[in-house]
């Protein structure tokens, strides 16, 4: 027994160390992090020894350097090129291909492996390609899957290696990518930044994440009450042949079995004895004999003794009658058989189809018998106790399904149909007689692109489809948005629900206490999908697939007995605990908190995989292993009698990198723990509150909150709606997005020029390294009302501060353009400016208008580096063909005309970069970066971090601005009534905090509950330190006026707080309009900004004039200034006419003319199509 | 109320780029209006017009103009220039402009490092700008003997690295910060009052020297100090004071009745103006103060004289 555990320690040990090297090539930010704040807020003077271990916090960059920040994408990816893809194609349906013309060819496949990503270069050679080439050139970042193959040509078997059957896109920061371990310098070399987290693909140039998707667990039974009322246990069976979804529920007091296969619910005794249960006295025993159940179950026997059934013979029958279509179920060669009878097909059914996941081999259905038993027991139970009832949204009860586990469907799904091309084209070839050569098919391996044009397919239109599951879901798949760095971390934790919108119910959307440390409270969105949208916690971590059969005989070792030798009455005795594996019974257990302690110690002691969870349930009697991927589980430091078995000594060695995180791991002082887990856990917040029952500690309470929320200083002092604004703004804010911006060509760009690192920061903040690629500036901020032009949450700007550079920013846009070749034979072509010296066509030369537009062109046609851009200048010349389709006649193809690509915005902007390139799709591209740097000017939307929006409502000249006896002036001041109904303390703390920060030279600390744990400045402490430069203890200033001089009547709260320019600017907004163009079908003006439409006047408006009784404005506003129409009526028969001329009645003298809005006439034109005929009755007026 | 009339100004200290001075016998409209005019009305020297002729560093052109217009530039004493607007010339002429140049790439400044410097990048500064005209220059610390004693080259305008060139030439015109930030020539132009700290001797007799601690110990700048003879309370530092009313909250808080006398009291004195003016080094301290009352009076002369000419047509006209 020993031995197989020790395997499988090895195994796990081995994961550990190709992690490990991972993780000691990336550089060591993190641990620089740990020494260098070794002294964190400075202003802590007697702060108290803490028992046990000081500073636990100390272990968050090491818990980041082990696992990144994306780990729960780029796991599951690793997974399955590892492992997942190598087992799929060992498949017993998927490793062979054999042909139905020749018996003795054969194709298999032995092994399959993923290489680096590369791309074939202009000479036809492989050669490796950066994400960075591939963001520029619209490729996908890709490698090709390589399999090696063994099959028959002729009368030999050939054996080839390597052959490439298909391109997967590549995750970034992925085991296979090429940016995995590399140092910064390397990274920077490859033009990539060092703090992008990776865990995305890139196809087609586009940057794709896969988000993560919340859904029911599978292969578990949930107990609930179903629409009626009744109570239902359903459960939902995923094996990699087949998911079924199956429910066993009460009617009228009767047990019953439904499944999508049987066309009527099926009583569940006939079901057991169709399972070859025959005996009711059997049946009652597994169920539980305990006189109360027994009393429940009574019905439900009587109904199969009323519906006939007493042998299993009857029970087959009795359910292939009630088979809703019988052939489904048997694979296709049964199916040719055809006269199979009909118990056969329910015996078949029974054993592939319902409850799948638990396997029945040679039909031998005793462990399936006791599985249903014990559903129909806990059904039974909860009848009688609905307390027992569970809860769906538990967080328990959910799994998360990534990128990994979508991309494995899907590759399974496309290797089966190359598969199934393969024997077609092998059916064919092989059918033909007299082969020259011996037919190889080798050929049709390499060249077929399904593979790869279906990944590049369903990554980015994000539509997953796979016929065999009957799965097709859209918007899988979302691009990364890069507005800033924040925001492209905040899309990486995301959590999609599959829960429809729409619907209103509240259960799905609420906070789940099971939710703690799992995922963020207060990251998700407002409005419909709030609640449904979450973001994983900053040390959550998604599981991926183990396998659960070492597990299963280690279990079976530790003293579980084989649940299909044991009797009802021994599986259900008072002390007799059931273990299940990932749902299914493997056996039942006499001391179960023994057994789960030992099991607990070997994963402590890294002898079972850490990720494998071990869940006692008291009342259900049963103790639940999971190993199945999926599970949200975070770290806790364990604790045993009271003291946390970390200590200095290994925080010391963690520091010096003596030892890494994962060592810690293996020897169980640090273990991953589950949602199920923890209800076998007692977790203490912080040391102080350890006592000999708890059982793990937090590693620190700031981890509770996700990565965007961990940006928020002091949230904890915050209403909470506030932390949840703050988390979606936090996500506009314009600042830094990577490193490597500005060799970037995305289509929207925003920087600030001026970004600064936050007065007030947080340990998440150094951890995600967002000082490094801040979003906002340090602005002094006066809460004081001013002007008047503050009113509403707006904010008074300091025009002094403008022009120094706060809030400036700069605006990247792209404009691409490719040359096609056309079917007509001839391609597009770039010309030079036309010359501006042609007196005919341009008089003034360069100043004439019709040249000026050119006026951007370098020689070759394309705007140059810096020139600038006003609205309709030429960025690119293009000209295409006249005729470009194939019939086009010679003349056309060659005639010329003008499709150049112009800039269309009313604000200049200057050329920033010319990029021209080539790809596999376009033999010629250009893209063009386009810049504008733009100051604030009023209405431009800035936020603090604590929800606190607010537009700019008057920029004030310097000298206005309120100072201070030391010469201060505010960059803002913001009105003080933003805070009574907001309570955002935090930011009053952050001012001081900021305030005295700024005063002693560093940075403050606010970290979320981060006071008792030193890693947030306390007030008090704030408050001596300002006292102890001179100010006052509360934050507030004596201020003077700037308009008259005198001093303002109150002390102002007045200091630095770290603002955010939001990306709602009012230059991209503004919009008006006089005349411009209408639709051409109703010739109502247009509708929106970019189309220059105009300023609608809706009902509600029309309403308010109808009160008023302005019935001129009214007239003006909805016909006059929109589509006024003169149309001309027949006064004889009431149609519309032309002018002088009816053409129904046939005469010229009867037309009048009506102004009408043209909708109005084209309604009745419409109407006449449909054979309605208005007709006018006209009067004078 | 003294003589509003007689402003005087006493000056406490004066350096080359600050100046603290006692306007007194005034009321606060014209100690504010000095201020304002110092900040926004001053005129100086500063870059405008940006003409890059090679930019392969990491900033954009419109980033680097911006740098460039917020260097302050020096201008020797007595140097006059007229404003571009008013000038005659069509652009620009030495009358109203300086041009200044910029000439850095990589391989000329790094040439001469050690073999370990060789890979990193080179700053442009301020110090780079090379001004056409020897009465203006770009300057980062007011003095000659700071910049000397400084280890700082310069205003960082950008960094190069291998390849990178930066090569421009900006032309510095004559204007007032009410325009923008950038022709402010001071740092901080600010007042406070003189504040009027009175110790009533005869309360503080009635307090015990433990109470009096308490008010000497409540003012977080510690103004206050007790005499070591008496015990009484005394006024240390009467110009630190930021009015924080700590030491009345603590006085009115000793009192035994609320209609007693506190025992000290802090008012602020309105016709004492304690300035304290520190300039960027485009000018001298002292010429921003003086400068300022010339602009304020001529202000003033303007409106004069359009009020003569309104009277005037007013006359003219009856």
């Amino acid at each position: 027994m020993i031995l197989g555990v020790k395997s499988r320690g090895d195994a796990s040990k081995r994961r550990h160390d190709a992690g490990a090297e991972e993780c000691s090539e990336a550089p060591p930010k993190s641990v620089k992090f740990a020494e260098g704040e070794e002294s964190p807020p400075s202003m802590r003077n007697g702060h108290e020894q803490v028992k046990g271990v000081k500073d636990k916090w100390k272990l968050l960059p090491h818990f980041l350097q082990m696992r990144g920040l994306m780990r729960q994408h780029i796991d599951s990816f690793n997974y399955f090129c590892t492992t997942e893809i190598k087992k799929i194609v060992a498949a017993k349906s998927n490793c062979v291909v054999l042909s139905d013309s020749k018996a003795d060819w054969f194709l298999e496949y032995t092994d399959v492996y993923i290489e680096e990503p590369s791309m074939f270069n202009e000479m036809g050679n492989v050669r490796d390609i950066t994400p960075y080439e591939c963001r520029l050139r619209d490729c996908t970042y890709q490698s090709p899957i390589k399999v090696n193959v063994r099959y028959t040509k002729g009368n030999n078997i050939i054996r080839k290696n390597g052959i490439v059957i298909g391109y997967l896109p590549i995750m970034l920061r992925s085991a296979m990518c090429h940016l995995t371990g590399k140092s910064e310098d390397q990274l920077a070399q490859m033009k990539e930044c060092p703090y992008d987290p990776g865990g995305y693909f890139i196809v087609k140039g586009v940057e794709k994440v896969i988000l993560m998707q919340e859904q029911l667990s599978k292969n578990r039974v949930i107990i609930e009450l179903d629409n009626k009322g009744n109570v239902s246990a359903n459960i939902q069976s995923s094996t990699h042949e087949r998911k079924s979804r199956c429910a066993i529920h009460v009617k009228h007091g009767k047990v019953y079995l439904h499944h999508n296969t049987l066309g009527d619910d099926v009583p569940i005794v006939v079901f057991m004895k169709a399972m070859g249960v025959e005996s009711d006295q059997e049946i009652v025993q597994l169920v539980g004999s305990e006189p109360h159940l027994v009393d429940a179950f009574g019905e439900s026997i009587e109904e199969a003794l009323a519906v006939g059934v007493m042998t299993q013979k009857q029970a087959l029958k009795y359910i292939g009658r009630k088979m809703r279509n019988p052939k489904a179920s048997l694979n296709r060669k049964q199916y040719k058989a055809r006269n199979i009878p009909a118990e056969d097909e329910a015996r078949e059914m029974l054993s592939s189809v319902v409850l799948s996941h638990i396997p029945c081999p040679n039909y031998n259905f005793r462990a399936k018998c006791v599985y249903t038993a014990h559903i129909v027991r806990r059904v039974l139970t909860t009848v009688l106790d609905p307390s027992s009832l569970d809860d769906k949204d538990y967080y328990g009860n959910k799994r998360l399904e990534s990128a990994g586990q979508l991309i494995s469907l899907l590759f399974e799904d496309l290797f089966k149909r190359f598969n199934g091309d393969l024997k077609r084209y092998a059916d064919t070839c092989l059918a033909k007689q007299n082969h020259a050569t011996p037919w190889d098919i080798s050929g049709m391996l390499a060249g077929s692109m399904n593979i790869t044009q279906g990944f590049i397919h369903a990554i980015s239109t994000g539509n997953w489809v796979v016929k065999r599951f009957k799965m097709d879901r859209q918007g899988v798949t979302q691009v990364l948005s890069r507005l800033s760095y924040i925001s492209c971390l905040g899309m990486m934790t995301r959590v999609d629900s599959q829960f429809q919108k729409e619907r209103k119910v509240s259960g799905p959307r609420a906070l789940q206490p099971s939710q703690w440390g799992m995922l963020c409270p207060a990251d998700t969105p407002e409005g419909e999908s709030c609640g449904l949208v979450k973001n994983l916690a900053l040390l959550a971590h998604v599981t991926s697939d183990e396998e659960p059969e070492p597990l299963v005989r280690l279990c079976m070792d530790m003293g579980v007995e084989d649940v299909t030798a044991l009797s009802g009455a021994e599986i259900n005795a008072p002390d007799t605990y059931l273990v299940f594996m990932n749902g299914a019974i493997i056996g039942a257990h006499a001391r179960p908190e023994l057994f789960v302690r030992r099991l607990r110690f070997l994963r402590r002691q890294g002898m079972v995989g850490e990720f494998v969870s071990v869940y006692l349930h008291d009342v259900q009697r049963a103790v639940y292993i999971a190993s199945d991927g999926g599970r949200v589980c975070r770290p806790l430091l364990v604790v045993e009698n009271g003291q946390t078995l970390l200590t200095e000594r290994h925080m010391a060695q963690l520091a010096s990198g003596v030892r890494g995180l994962k060592d810690l791991l293996r020897i169980g002082v640090v273990e991953y723990v589950d949602v199920n887990e923890e209800n076998n856990c007692l977790i203490a917040l912080s040391d102080a509150d350890l006592t000999e029952r708890h059982t793990h500690l937090e590693v620190d309470p700031l981890t509770l909150l996700g990565v965007v929320a961990g940006l928020i200083p002091y949230p904890h002092h915050n209403q909470s709606p506030r932390n949840t604004y703050q988390c979606a703004m936090g996500k506009q804010a314009i600042g830094t997005i990577a490193l490597n911006q500005y060799e970037r060509i995305d289509g929207l760009l925003y920087t600030l020029v001026y970004p600064q690192k936050p007065m007030c920061k947080t340990r998440v903040i150094d951890l995600i390294h967002f000082d490094e690629v801040p979003a906002g500036q340090n602005s002094i901020i006066a809460v004081m009302s001013y002007s008047g032009y503050d009113i509403e949450d707006a904010s008074v700007l300091n025009k002094g501060s403008i022009d120094r550079g706060f809030g400036r920013c700069m605006v990247f846009r792209k404009h691409q353009v490719a040359l096609k070749t056309h079917p007509s034979g001839t391609s597009d072509s770039i010309n030079g400016p036309p010359d501006p010296n042609n007196a005919d066509l341009y008089p003034k030369g360069e100043n004439d208008r019709g040249w000026k537009k050119y006026k951007a062109l370098d020689k070759d046609g394309i705007a140059y580096v810096g020139a600038k851009l006003e609205k309709d200048t030429v960025i690119i010349n293009k000209m295409t063909p006249v005729g470009t389709d194939i019939s086009a006649d010679r003349a056309a193809a060659t005639k010329m005309r003008e499709a150049s690509l112009s800039y269309k915005t009313s604000s200049p902007s200057y050329v920033d970069k010319v990029m021209i390139a080539s790809n596999e799709v376009e033999n010629q591209f250009f893209k063009v970066l386009v810049r504008q740097v733009r100051r604030p000017e009023v209405g431009d939307k800035f936020s603090s971090r604590h929800g606190q929006k607010g537009v700019c409502g008057i920029i004030v000249p310097q000298a206005d601005m309120p100072f201070s006896e030391m010469g201060i002036c505010p960059d803002l001041i913001m009105n003080p009534h933003g805070f009574p109904s907001r309570m955002t303390v935090g930011k009053m703390i952050e001012l001081i905090a900021g305030k005295a920060g700024v005063l002693h030279g560093h940075q403050a600390y606010g970290t979320a509950f981060g006071e008792e744990f030193g890693n947030a400045d306390k007030v008090t402490d704030i408050c001596q330190a300002l006292v102890d430069r001179g100010f006052s203890y509360c934050g507030k200033d004596i201020l003077m006026s700037g308009i008259n001089g005198e001093p303002v009547l109150n002390y102002i709260f007045a200091g630095p707080v770290f603002y955010q320019k939001l990306k709602h600017m009012v230059m991209d907004k503004m919009h008006a309009r006089a005349r411009g163009p209408r639709a051409t079908l109703t010739r109502q003006p247009t509708e929106g900004r970019s189309r220059d439409g105009g300023l609608r006047l809706g009902e509600m408006e029309r309403d308010c004039l109808i009160g008023y009784g302005a019935s001129a404005l009214i007239m003006e506003r909805l016909m006059i200034s929109s589509d006024a129409f003169t149309a001309y009526v027949c006064e004889g028969c009431g149609l519309l006419g032309y002018q002088g001329w009816c053409q129904g009645c046939r005469r010229p003298d009867s037309m009048s003319s009506i102004s009408v809005p043209y909708a109005c006439k084209l309604l009745f034109q419409e109407l006449q199509s449909m054979n309605i005929v208005p007709r006018l009755r006209l009067q004078e007026y | 109320m003294p003589n509003t009339r007689a402003p005087k100004i006493e000056v406490l200290e004066l350096k080359a780029d600050f100046v603290k001075f006692v306007l007194s016998d005034t009321d606060t409209s014209v100690a504010n209006a000095l201020r304002r005019v110092m900040i926004a009305e001053v005129p100086t020297m500063a870059i405008d017009l940006v003409t890059i002729t090679e930019n392969s560093s990491a900033l954009q052109d419109e980033f680097l103009a911006h740098r460039l217009g917020l260097v302050p530039l020096r201008c020797e004493p007595g140097t006059k220039f007229v404003y571009n607007l008013d000038c005659d010339c069509e652009d620009n002429c030495e009358q109203c402009s300086v041009t200044l140049s910029l000439d850095v790439s990589w391989e000329s400044k790094a040439a001469g490092r050690p073999d370990h410097e060789k890979d990193l990048p080179v700053f442009v500064t301020s110090s780079d700008l090379v001004s056409h005209d020897p009465r203006v220059g770009p300057v980062h610390f007011a003095s000659s003997d700071i910049i000397d004693a400084s280890q700082d080259d310069g205003i960082m305008l950008a960094k190069l690295s291998r390849g990178q060139r930066l090569q421009l030439t900006a032309v510095a015109k004559k204007g007032i910060a009410k325009e923008h930030a950038k022709w402010s020539p001071v740092c901080v132009a600010t007042y406070q009052f003189d504040p009027i700290i009175k110790v009533a001797d005869d309360v503080s007799a009635t307090l015990t020297v433990a109470q009096r601690q308490q008010v000497v110990e409540s003012c977080p700048v510690k103004v206050y100090g007790l005499d070591e003879r008496t015990n009484n309370i005394v006024v240390r530092n009467r110009l630190e004071c930021m009015y924080c009313d700590e030491c009345t909250n603590v006085a009115s808080s000793l009192k035994l009745r609320p209609e007693d006398d506190a025992v000290v009291t802090v008012t602020a004195s309105q016709d004492r103006f304690i300035f304290s003016v520190e300039t960027n080094g485009t000018i001298d301290a002292d010429q921003v103060v003086q400068q300022a009352l010339e602009a304020l009076s001529l202000k003033l002369q303007t409106l004069r004289n359009e009020l003569i000419n309104v009277k005037q047509k007013i006359l003219a006209a009856a």
